[in-house]
Order: C-alpha cells, then sequence, then structure tokens
C-alpha cells in the first residue's frame, strides 16, 4: 500500500521497482503512509454493530449473523452490500412463546 | 422465633412449590453444526425408545432444513422414567453457499433452493431455543471444536440458564478427538458416542436422566 508520490500522488505497494526507479512522473520523493492500525479494529466493530441478522450476497449465498439471532428480536435481512434491508415483521411482532 | 425451623419451613415450601410446578415432561433441542450428527443421534434416541425414525440422515450437509418434534419419548434409565420431548433442528451455520452443494451432484436451481432452506432453517432452529428445557449440543469429534458457531451456542445457552450437554458424535472414525472438545468447554458435561454405531450410547441415556431428570 503505503508510497505516494510526493508530486502526483500515485500510490506503490512496498518493494515495487517504481519506488527505487521513480515514479512515472518523473518524481522520486515518495510518503510513507503507516499502516491505518484503527482499520481492522473498526472492521470487527462494524461486524458487532451489524443491525442484519441475515446478509443476502447473492442469491444461493447467505451470511448469518449467528450472535444477532441469538440475541432474539426480529430478523432484519440485508440485501447484498448496497444498504438495502429488509425486517421481517412477524419475526419483530411476536410477542407470545410458541406455546 | 428459632432459625431452624425458618430454614425448615423454607425448604418445605421449597419442595412444595416445586412439586406443584415441576414439568410433567421436558423439551430437548439437539443443536449443533451441519453433518454432526444430529439427526443420526435424533433417530438412534427414537429407534432405542420407540421404534421410529424422525428424518433421513445424509453426508450432504444441511439434509434437515425445518426442525422436526417428537413429542413422548419415555426413556428408561435405571428404574426411572424420563419423558422428553425431542426436536432435532437444522444445523447451524453461519454461511450457506449454494456452491457447496453443487459437488453433490444438485442442479443450480435446486442447490440455490437448498440454500435457501437451510438459512431459514439455522433462523427457525434460534427461534426453538426459547421453548426449551435442555440441549444436547452435538459436535463432531473429528473436527476442531472451537469454532464460532460453537462457541457462540455454547455462550448463549450458557446465558440463558438452560442444562447443556455436549456429545462428542463419531468416536468410531479413527481420527475422532472427544478430548479436545473437552478441552474446549471444559465448565460441560461431554459425553463421547458415535450415534451412527450405537457407541457408549447407554452412558447418554444416564447422564439424560441425571442433567434433565
Amino acid at each position: 500500500m503505503p508510497h505516494r508520490c510526493t508530486e502526483c500522488g500515485k500510490e506503490y505497494m512496498d518493494g515495487d521497482m517504481a519506488i527505487l526507479q521513480g515514479c512515472e512522473c518523473g518524481n522520486n520523493k515518495f510518503l510513507y503512509i503507516p499502516k491505518q492500525k484503527g482499520r481492522e479494529v473498526e472492521e470487527i466493530k462494524e461486524q458487532f454493530e451489524r443491525i442484519e441478522s441475515v446478509r443476502i450476497i447473492a442469491p444461493g449465498m447467505y451470511e448469518l449473523n449467528i450472535e444477532k439471532l441469538l440475541e432474539g428480536g426480529e430478523v432484519v435481512i440485508a440485501l447484498q452490500e448496497d444498504g438495502k434491508y429488509a425486517v421481517h415483521l412477524p419475526s419483530l411482532l411476536r410477542k407470545k412463546k410458541r406455546s | 422465633m428459632n432459625m431452624g425451623l425458618i430454614t425448615s419451613l423454607k425448604a418445605r415450601f421449597r419442595s412444595i412449590f416445586k412439586w406443584f410446578f415441576k414439568k410433567d415432561k421436558m423439551r430437548i433441542g439437539i443443536y449443533g453444526p451441519p453433518n454432526a450428527g444430529k439427526t443420526t443421534l435424533a433417530n438412534r434416541i427414537l429407534r432405542d425408545w420407540t421404534g421410529d425414525v424422525i428424518g433421513s440422515e445424509s453426508e450432504i450437509p444441511h439434509e434437515t432444513r425445518r426442525a422436526k418434534l417428537r413429542e413422548g419419548v419415555k426413556i428408561e434409565v435405571d428404574g426411572k422414567t424420563l419423558t422428553i420431548d425431542i426436536i432435532d433442528t437444522p444445523g447451524i451455520a453461519t454461511k450457506i453457499d449454494f456452491h457447496d452443494f453443487l459437488k453433490y451432484g444438485m442442479s443450480e436451481e435446486e442447490a440455490k433452493r437448498r440454500a435457501k432452506e437451510a438459512t431459514e432453517g439455522v433462523i427457525e432452529a434460534i427461534k426453538w431455543l426459547d421453548d426449551l428445557d435442555g440441549i444436547l449440543l452435538v459436535m463432531d469429534s473429528t473436527e476442531d471444536p472451537y469454532t464460532q458457531v460453537n462457541v457462540t451456542i455454547v455462550g448463549n445457552i450458557e446465558a440463558r440458564g438452560l442444562p447443556l450437554l455436549i456429545i462428542a458424535n463419531k468416536i468410531d472414525l479413527p481420527n475422532a478427538s472427544p478430548a479436545r472438545i473437552k478441552a474446549a468447554f471444559p465448565q460441560h458435561v461431554v459425553v463421547p458416542i458415535s450415534a451412527l454405531k450405537g457407541l457408549n450410547i447407554d452412558t447418554l441415556y444416564r447422564t439424560m436422566a441425571e442433567k434433565f431428570g
């Protein structure tokens, strides 16, 4: 990831020959961008804060959030990655236990 | 007033209370990841005590996609009778992908339908937890027990305060290691069995009678 040309802003991965030979733009100064430590934590946090209990990745491909389902309550379905959700109302409104 | 008298009165009330509210039968759910042998175990219990079966066993994951209930199964151990309702549940998984079913010769359409039903099955299995009095959690002794599914289910059952027995299944297979399951969940009773071959099944019934009776 982390070598950015100080001139044109193009980024090069670790060990890229361009870092030694110079950028396409002719510049040979690069700014090293340290790995964002926060990112992994954010990803894990996001996973825990996911509101959906089921994510439909594609037809026939599902990801289940077992923790969320076990917590009980409503079944929220996320449709792919585009921020669309479906809430299963019967599970939300279910008050009485199955007898 | 004499403290001893109060204590004995309290104990007596508690036993009367217990006697009134004691359930005449327990609802026991069979849980676990796909292909752990839940239906094989349910069938083993039913064959042994009723002569019946509950569902079809298969090497294809997610064969059971609806929870199945069998009421009033009487288990007799050392002269005592334990009457239970058995619920065989679909396997709990975090990812269900129809591609996994294609290798079993299913059409894409069929595999996709199976994946959808399996997903619904997981939700149904989890919903059943609200209505149970005890859990048999089946794990495959040949697999690593430290999975997200196993750890999450055990944690949740503990939080609910439900009696739990962990079944280390498939001990008939050469690479089975029930000790690994015991090491992973040392706070729980682990019963090593082979539901398929009926190995150590009497110990399971005895342990069930102790735990759920």
